[in-house]
């Protein structure tokens, strides 16, 4: 009865617009208080957690995409893409999409991709006769690429939380992040057909293209010192030389030069504040993150997980449907809260189940991952959808409409396939040895 | 009283302690960076490894985690659920419900510092220390207290803030 109260607890501060790290604190001190636990012991607990190197790739990632970010790296990203996909008919919507997957794979953010990608890809957008409310919605629904394509603090996170390997939990959610980008881009290809004044758009800018001639080469030397980034990231850790805590900082390191001096985009000024912002958004991660853990702790030691599992078990044996039920509680969940707090909060409490259930947990990073990235543009917390709103400056509800096309055509045909079909999240890890 | 608080934000002690606790952080920041940096080239190029480098760079990342948690709670940046925002238009029951949330949040941070100062002090008694440099564990646990004490005094400003727009608020209501 206590653990169903600390619950409620939970779930009515966070209502009530009390911050996430004090709604998991007033669970602790309830469950503390009523469960006779030691005060003593509780804070070593979320000590011992946080005492460890994997968690410090978290805050050298945030500060590596705040150095890319502010490094004006996004134009030459931008204009790469636009080689490959630009002559498709809504070419500039998918170049947008894509783009946001490229940037993801380069800050592990989903607001600074929002931020940045959409602050160069608006404009773009508007000119070439797009709704700006398809335009806006368009940007923010590819933004949580940023939380697929690694690398990924929600999947550092989760594989530190759950004991899984950070390598294996990268490899996961990238094929989910690539259906992601071709659902998105064939939402985006037929509301192009359907948009005549894109249509004429269209034709006009393939023809001055043709005349204008951008130098494929040219774009290309271009964006090599941001594309480079990604690939010391991953290579780094796929090839076993560095950890993610240390591919991290080399990011650090690399971004610092290739902002300032190539893309100029970056001063010692920008650099510094890049730093404390940074510290600041890690320090509040990291609180969060302390107490959750003395709260998941608390709930194992009064077999919560158990007890979830009994509960669920009793609505229905049949996993299918046990399935769905989990993805409607993260979904609802991703509702509620970010995507950190989403999983530092579902990890403890669902992985048991979904592995009695005989998911791997690393197929359930991927589905996690897909739904906290669902839960991060759906009303009404949905943080990225107002992001988007200040970024492009565009009405929420104007937003709305094509926001609940992608979700409908793009993000749940996402979803289901992540969960049902084992094989997409798992092809990566298995090839690469992790599982 | 409003103003004197919303004040305060210009005085000299808010921007010293900013000042203290941005340069704490960027200077954490640099360190952990050009550290782990510093261990992947002594591994590749100089063949070596640096011993209990790992327990410098933690000491170090506890205090960037709680005063950066501090300072999040300065910029009253700690994510929540603005789902009030949203729905509840009226001011007076919006800065009711902010500067009830914030007093809940108070509370919930008053009582983890009382935990985490109770572990300073056992830990000062004890003295555990790091097995390789042996450095006193207390010397990071310290930060934790901290952290939350000055999250504490900044949560109880901000719910001081909103208490008062709230009264604004009310007494507007009462006389329209």
């Amino acid at each position: 009865m206590e653990i169903i109260i600390s619950i409620i607890i939970l779930m009515g501060t966070l209502l009530l617009g009390v911050p996430v790290p004090a709604c998991f604190g007033a669970a602790v001190i309830f469950i503390m208080v009523t469960l006779g636990h030691m005060p003593q012991s509780l804070v070593p607990v979320g000590f011992s957690k946080l005492n460890t190197l994997v968690l410090l790739a978290i805050p050298l990632f945030i500060m590596a995409g705040g150095i890319i970010e502010k490094g004006k790296i996004g134009k030459a990203l931008v204009e790469f893409v636009e080689i490959f996909v630009g002559r498709i008919k809504g070419g500039l919507g998918i170049v947008a999409v894509v783009s946001c997957g490229v940037f993801g794979a380069i800050s592990g953010s989903a607001a600074a991709t929002l931020s940045c990608i959409g602050a160069i890809m608006f404009p773009k957008l508007i000119e070439a006769k797009y709704d700006s409310g398809f335009a806006s919605a368009l940007l923010v629904n590819a933004a949580p690429l940023g939380l697929l394509i690694p690398p990924s603090s929600i999947q550092i996170l989760y594989a530190w939380s759950s004991g899984q390997s950070v390598l294996a939990c990268f490899l996961a959610t990238i094929v989910p992040g690539l259906i992601l980008i071709t659902l998105l881009s064939i939402v985006t290809f037929f509301y192009a057909k359907s948009n005549t004044a894109m249509e004429k758009h269209y034709v006009d800018s393939i023809e001055m293209n043709k005349l204008n001639k951008i130098g494929v080469s040219t774009r290309v030397r271009n964006a090599i010192p941001a594309i480079l980034m990604p690939v010391i990231i991953l290579g780094g850790i796929y090839s076993g030389i560095m950890t993610p805590t240390e591919a991290a900082a080399v990011a650090v390191i690399y971004a610092i030069p290739v902002g300032m001096f190539i893309y100029k985009g970056l001063t010692l000024k920008t650099l510094k504040d890049c730093f404390i912002e940074s510290a600041t958004t890690t320090g509040v991660v990291m609180v969060m993150f302390f107490i959750v853990m003395i709260l998941s702790r608390l709930y194992v030691l009064e077999n919560l997980p158990q007890k979830m599992i009994d509960v669920m078990l009793g609505i229905s044996e049949n996993k299918l449907i046990l399935l769905i039920l989990i993805n409607i509680f993260m979904v609802i969940i991703g509702m509620l809260m970010d995507d950190v707090s989403g999983t530092l909060l579902c990890t403890p409490v669902l992985l048991p189940l979904v592995v009695s259930l005989g998911i791997s947990p690393i197929q359930f990073a991927a589905i996690l991952g897909v739904n906290l990235g669902m839960g991060n543009i759906t009303p009404p917390t949905a943080p990225l959808l107002y992001l988007g709103g200040r970024v492009t400056k565009t009405p929420i509800n104007k937003m709305l409409r094509p926001t609940l096309v992608m979700i409908i055509f793009a993000w749940i045909p996402t979803l289901i396939l992540t969960t049902y079909i084992p094989q997409l999240s798992l092809f990566l890890p298995k090839y690469f040895g992790l599982m | 009283m409003l103003d004197k608080l919303t004040e305060f934000q210009n005085s000299k002690v808010w921007k010293t302690t900013d000042k203290i606790q941005s340069a704490i952080l960027f200077l954490c920041s640099v360190l952990i960076t050009i550290t782990i940096f510093m261990t992947v080239i002594m591994r590749y190029v100089f063949k070596t490894d640096l011993y209990g480098v790992e327990e410098i760079i933690l000491v170090i990342a506890f205090w960037l985690y709680f005063i950066g948690g501090a300072r999040g709670s300065m910029e009253d940046s700690h994510i929540k659920a603005d789902i009030l925002d949203v729905i509840i238009q009226k001011d007076k029951l919006k800065y009711g419900m902010k500067s009830f949330a914030k007093a809940v949040e108070s509370f919930v941070l008053i009582v983890f510092t009382k935990m985490s100062i109770d572990l300073v002090l056992l830990n000062i008694q004890r003295m555990p220390k790091t097995p390789g440099l042996k450095i006193p564990y207390v010397v990071t646990q310290f930060s934790i207290a901290l952290g939350f004490f000055m999250m504490s005094l900044y949560t109880i400003y901000h719910c001081l803030v909103f208490f008062f727009k709230f009264r604004i608020a009310s007494s507007e209501g009462d006389e329209k």
